[in-house]
């Protein structure tokens, strides 16, 4: 069972490479152009990159060529003429700090709402988190992170407005740290409000459905403290749904990432991947959204891996 | 394609170097304890594509080159004449085709290597054998040899009116010959050796990049210690951090928030020009690609050129700051600009522009409200290429596809950034485009690029003339003026020149650019306009700036900023809109929360 | 009864198909009407595609042309003149807005609706047909499913070049899968319908199965997932449009809060030019979110528990 998830997240990646290469490979007549541009060079120089960029040869001897590269970390040159990699490794650091941070303060705050929310359905409670992680769930993330930047930056210069770090600042170790922090602040908030919803909403589900099973009744019949059976009965069981969603929800909030970047001009991949696009510089576009993906589809593998393990109902056998 | 600045700020070519002006006042240095650093920060709007001399055009790159390369000879920041830079002295043959310059004794670069004119020798000849696009308009003449340590000796094989000033990037040979042809066409160059008055130290992609104040430059140590670039990609960002104190400079500042700007006393505008300008580039169709063959016609380009209102486009977008473009601007200088005849200025007069098409043919023929070819087929229907980063770009074509409307020819507009328009500029395959050009200080580069030798034959080596435009007349007058040594006569040649390639039209200048910088007047004073009274502060043709500022009232660095900033921008109207947004915002937040109250209870009010 | 059995005898059959049809949709039309989110979800969301076709009457389209606007004030607040004042181009910010609906619904609705067709193509056959048919399509989902949406589509629309239409089809193309999981879900219970079985048994062919059989039954869910596509589409179009890889063709919400980021409006405190745009997008986006909820909850009685 686990070989063949691991067979199907393999197969879904070898699809994302292979729409890479041939998606781009329509657009993208003269990859090598992009790199010697603006300057002079040899016939023998130019076949020498041709050879290095697998342009020789069919498209199927393209096509292996380019998995050979893949498979060594070659992803290719930017228009600056940078290693793609390179580019991409700059700028990670930052959208993993966003997106750990953020993932892992939705995750907390909108399972403890699913919670309460979901133990007493209907309660003033229940319909007022409901409603708000709704109203925030159906902005758009750029409007939620415009109106913040002129709240809380622009009118009242609370927090900064963009980047990551003031160049200036000698701060070092933990203070550097929390610099970072306060830059991060906004930008984060768009993304734990405007994703809350996906916890909560399934937090609420889950509670709604052990809340009904017999095993808490009978708690309950034995004189349990309705908290405690809450504790120590209901949540157990209805946090596991909320844990694989933390896996699956990476796709969606780097989505979010790409908006939040953008709007708070903090140089991670989000922004870097608008600014290939742009461009449009397809050798990084190409390069960022492998990567993404293969993101997106090993935390899939790891949700689809843990599930099993945390709930005896559907360990297979 | 070289230097074109993405944003109306200015480039630059040469580095200063020799220059120190004697009003710069030496800070009490007893005021700073050593680990308190004096920094000059400066926010600016782009970033550094490469700093590599070889492939680097950015006006931000140049900035950098500026700072830590020296050159043999440097520019007055009144005028940009000649001043001694490496070279003390300089002299020539009778002829003027050898030119022997004598450098300073005791150089060194930043690393503490000894700067030779065999570094000299080196940057130049490598230059001409490997064609570094940077060096080759001043050094493509050019064969350099060291005749000792301090003399060197440049031939040249054509008379050069621009000698002996020789404001070429000169590289320390001991790092570039560990470099080959191939290594250096993705060499980073960010070793940070140089000769000039700063040095790259840190380079944070995306962020900003550092220079640290070179202990080994010739001239007159300057009062900062380190220059700070910080990149943002908003101007919001940008004009923000500039008010909050966050940096003490900017390069550019929006036309619509210059007045908001100017009524901060601790800010001071500084409005600039050296030359920089923006056009709407059609492809004549003498290179590559597939261009629409009505613009090989220079009627059709004429036509545009008539049916553009600069007026308009100065006022509205540009708010005023800019003038109405009047030809190519082939120099910093403004001496050497075209004087148009009144009658034949371009103005805005669309019943002109649409009687010369009917007049040359373009008729309508199928009523769509295009026009077509005489031959009655293949609309007029053009491609305009835009840049992606560029919110005046983006002005242009909202005012120029209604315009062309008007006079018949559909355009349609795409954004692209900077690297791809070169490509598709290099491929021939576009009918317009819009971006702008900052010239140097001789106008011979700017004129060359549209002589025919410069159309893109083979996209694997692009030309300058981006508007594909060959003309015998023009190209004539070019080889003429590039070897005659009498001022006033190459003066006229180049106004001919000028005149010719205004009304073959194979651009319609749109305006020229004030450079529009601020800085914080209370912390800085000692700034630097080159050239004098009418130039920007920063991101001129040298670096007298960074080199002559010091702390306002010349001694402590203020630590006032923090209150002041904290005052400003808190007025009573903005407080208002505060609350009106805010309440606004819970409106929402409430009626949201009663749908769904409301909602759920008939959930439960069902069961 | 027996007035019914005449009719039975003598009518022809499909017009008892479709009275059996009107009847169901005036039942759950009724449903409808008990849900009070959706009943007001649905008034502002008919009001809203109401003034987005008078558009054309309220405001000519002249008023988006910039050039023809050189007279009028630059970000000039909120008057009797510009009711939500005007923009960094000189227009009026009303006329900007409504001008911009009409794009915005009809991308969004046309992306739907191409969602949903690929969602109940895939899913109706994949549900149907079953084995080998099943296996190639579900894992086509899957895919779809698993790859972040946004870059995808960021992706697609800068290979495919960006018009309106590039826009549509991309938004609809990154959408359909989970719709089509659930269609699926909904065409493996109603394949196992008596009646379908007979019908199969008799020897009819598949595509009469599916469009008499299947299909109606599919279409309530189809529908409630139409309704629930078409908020996300509009958020997609808006965001596109922020990140500046939408369309330059018109005017959209999403254009338009790019031009106020672009434009300084927060820092110069122009409000006008973004708050109203965003309480717009929002508005329309939770009626839909409400109409949807509502519809499922009337197609889908098991939901109602919740």
């Amino acid at each position: 069972m686990i070989v063949r998830k691991i067979g199907v997240a393999i197969g879904t990646l070898f699809v994302v490479v292979t729409a890479n290469f041939f998606l781009f490979r329509v657009v993208q007549t003269d990859p090598v152009a992009a790199v010697y541009r603006g300057r002079n060079l040899s016939e023998a120089k130019k076949a020498e990159l041709e050879e290095r960029f697998n342009l020789n040869g069919s498209k199927l001897d393209q096509y292996v060529g380019y998995l050979e590269q893949l498979s060594h970390g070659n992803l290719g040159y930017t228009l600056n003429s940078q290693p793609v990699s390179s580019e991409i490794a700059e700028k990670l650091p930052t959208t993993l700090k966003l997106v750990g941070t953020t993932t892992i303060l939705t995750a907390v705050i909108g399972i403890w709402l699913g919670i309460r929310a979901g133990w007493r359905p209907r309660s003033k409670f229940d319909r007022i988190t409901t409603g708000i992680t709704m109203f925030f769930y159906s902005t758009s993330d750029a409007f939620f992170g415009l109106a913040l930047l002129y709240l809380f930056a622009s009118k009242n210069p609370w927090f900064p407005t963009g980047g990551l770090i003031d160049p200036n600042s000698t701060a070092t170790g933990l203070n550097r740290i929390l610099e970072q922090f306060h830059h991060l602040v906004l930008p984060g908030t768009v993304l734990v409000i405007g994703y809350l919803g996906q916890y909560s909403l399934v937090q609420r589900a889950a509670m709604l459905e052990t809340s009904g099973e017999d095993y808490l009744t009978l708690a309950r019949a034995k004189g349990l403290r309705d908290s405690l059976v809450r504790r120590r009965h209901a949540v157990p069981n209805a946090l596991l749904p909320s844990i694989t969603l933390i896996a699956l929800n990476v796709g969606y909030t780097i989505g979010g990432a790409i908006i939040v970047e953008t709007t708070f001009s903090i140089p991670g991949i989000g922004s870097e991947l608008v600014r290939a696009a742009k461009g449009p510089d397809y050798a990084l576009l190409q390069g960022i959204f492998l990567l993404i993906s293969a993101a997106v589809i090993a935390a899939t593998l790891i949700a689809d891996l843990l599930y099993p393990r945390f709930d005896p109902r559907v360990r297979t056998p | 394609m070289a230097r074109k600045a993405t944003r109306s700020i200015a480039a630059t070519l040469a580095i200063a170097a020799g220059l120190m002006l004697a009003s710069g006042v030496t800070p009490t240095a007893d005021a700073r304890t050593e680990d308190e650093k004096l920094t000059f920060t400066v926010g600016v709007s782009q970033e550094i594509d490469s700093l590599n001399l070889t492939n680097g055009y950015l006006v931000v790159d140049y900035e950098v080159w500026n700072l830590q390369y020296a050159t043999l000879t440097d520019k007055s920041d009144n005028d940009f004449s000649i001043k001694p830079g490496l070279a003390e002295t300089w002299e020539s043959t009778a002829d003027g085709l050898t030119w022997t310059y004598h450098l300073r004794e005791g150089l060194l670069w930043s690393d503490g290597e000894p700067l030779t004119a065999e570094d000299v020798a080196y940057t130049i000849n490598r230059s001409v054998e490997e064609e570094w696009f940077n060096h080759t308009s001043i050094t493509g003449n050019l064969t350099a040899t060291a005749l000792d340590a301090t003399t060197v000796e440049i031939v040249t094989s054509a008379p050069d009116p621009r000698l002996p000033m020789m404001d070429a990037y000169i590289l320390p040979k001991h790092v570039y010959e560990n470099i080959d042809t191939e290594a250096l066409t993705t060499y980073a160059a960010e070793d940070g050796v140089g000769s000039g008055p700063f040095t790259l130290t840190e380079h944070e992609p995306g962020q900003y990049w550092k220079l640290a104040r070179n202990e080994n430059w010739y001239g007159e140590a300057p009062a900062v210690d380190e220059v700070v670039f910080r990149y943002f990609a908003e101007a919001d960002a940008l004009v923000t951090s500039l008010e909050r104190g966050e940096v003490d400079a900017i390069d550019s500042v929006p036309g619509e928030q210059v007045e908001t700007l100017a009524a901060n006393e601790n800010i001071e505008i500084v409005q600039g020009n050296q030359g920089g300008f923006n056009e709407l580039a059609m492809n004549a169709g003498d290179g590559l690609g597939d261009g629409h063959a009505a613009l090989k016609d220079a009627v059709v380009r004429q036509a545009v050129n008539w049916a553009i209102d600069r007026e308009v486009l100065v006022a509205d977008v540009l708010d005023g700051y800019g003038t109405p473009g009047a030809g190519l601007v082939t120099s910093a200088s403004p001496a050497w600009d075209l004087v148009v005849p009144e009658d034949e200025t371009y103005s805005y007069n669309p019943d002109r522009a649409n009687d010369m098409l009917d007049g040359a043919g373009y008729a309508d023929v199928d009523g769509d409200g295009i026009r077509e070819m005489p031959e009655g087929t293949n609309p007029l229907k053009f491609r305009l290429n835009i840049r992606s980063d560029s919110e005046n770009d983006k002005a242009v074509a909202e005012f120029v596809v209604p315009w062309l409307k008007a006079i018949g020819i559909e355009v349609n507009v795409k954004a692209v950034d900077s690297d791809q328009l070169t490509t598709i500029i290099g491929l021939g395959e576009y009918e317009m485009f819009t971006w702008g050009w900052v010239p140097f200080v001789d106008p011979d580069p700017e004129l060359s690029y549209f002589t025919c030798g410069q159309i893109t034959m083979d996209p694997d080596s692009p030309g300058y003339n981006d508007g594909n435009w060959c003309n015998a007349e023009y190209d004539a007058l070019y080889e003429q003026q590039h070897v005659e040594l009498d001022a006033d006569r190459r003066m006229e040649l180049v106004q001919e020149m000028l005149m010719v390639f205004y009304t073959e039209a194979p651009y319609a200048v749109l305006w020229k650019t004030d450079d529009i910088m601020a800085y914080r007047s209370d912390r800085w004073e000692g700034f630097v306009r080159q050239p004098a009274d009418t130039g920007p502060i920063l991101f001129t043709n040298s670096s007298h700036s960074y080199q002559n500022i010091v702390p306002a009232g010349t001694s402590e660095p203020t630590e006032t900023t923090e209150a002041d900033t904290a005052g400003n921008g808190e007025t009573d109207d903005e407080g208002n809109l505060l609350v009106t947004v805010g309440a606004a915002v819970l409106v929402l937040l409430i009626i949201g929360g009663i749908i769904f109250l409301k909602f759920n209870k008939g959930q439960a009010d069902r069961e | 009864m027996t007035e019914t059995q005449v009719q039975e005898a003598t009518q022809s059959r499909r017009l008892l198909a479709r009275q059996r049809k009107l009847r169901s949709f005036g039942r759950l039309t009724k449903e409808f009407r008990t849900d009070t989110a959706g009943v007001i979800g649905g008034v502002v969301l008919l009001s809203f595609i109401v003034i987005a076709i008078a558009t054309p009457l309220l405001f000519s389209s002249d008023e988006l042309d910039r050039t023809l606007q050189i007279d009028q004030p630059k970000l000039a607040s909120p008057s009797g003149e510009h009711l939500l004042g005007t923009d960094d181009k000189r227009r009026d910010m009303l006329a900007v807005l409504l001008w911009g609906s009409r794009t915005s619904l009809s991308v969004g609705l046309a992306a739907a609706v191409f969602a949903i067709t690929i969602g109940a193509l895939i899913g109706i056959c994949s549900g149907y047909f079953g084995r080998w048919v099943d296996a190639v399509l579900s894992r086509i989902e899957e895919w779809f499913l698993v790859i972040p949406t946004l870059p995808l589509a960021i992706v697609l629309v800068t290979v495919l070049g960006g018009s309106l239409r590039t826009i549509i089809i991309v938004i609809g193309l990154t959408s359909w899968a989970g719709s089509a999981r659930l269609i699926r879900a909904q065409t493996l219970t109603v394949k196992q319908r008596l009646y379908v079985e007979r019908s199969r048994g008799l020897g009819a062919p598949h595509r009469h199965i599916i469009r008499r059989h299947i299909f109606p039954n599919v279409m309530p869910i189809i529908l409630a997932n139409l309704t629930l596509t078409v908020p996300v589409a509009i958020l997609s179009e808006a965001t596109l449009s922020f990140l500046g890889i939408g369309s330059f063709e018109r005017e959209s919400w999403g254009k338009t809060l790019e031009a106020a980021h672009a434009a300084s409006a927060i820092r110069l405190g122009a409000w006008w030019y973004f708050l109203p745009v965003g309480i717009l997008i929002t508005t329309v986006v939770l009626s839909f979110t409400m109409v949807g909820n509502a519809v499922e909850r009337v197609v889908n009685p098991k939901l109602r528990e919740r």
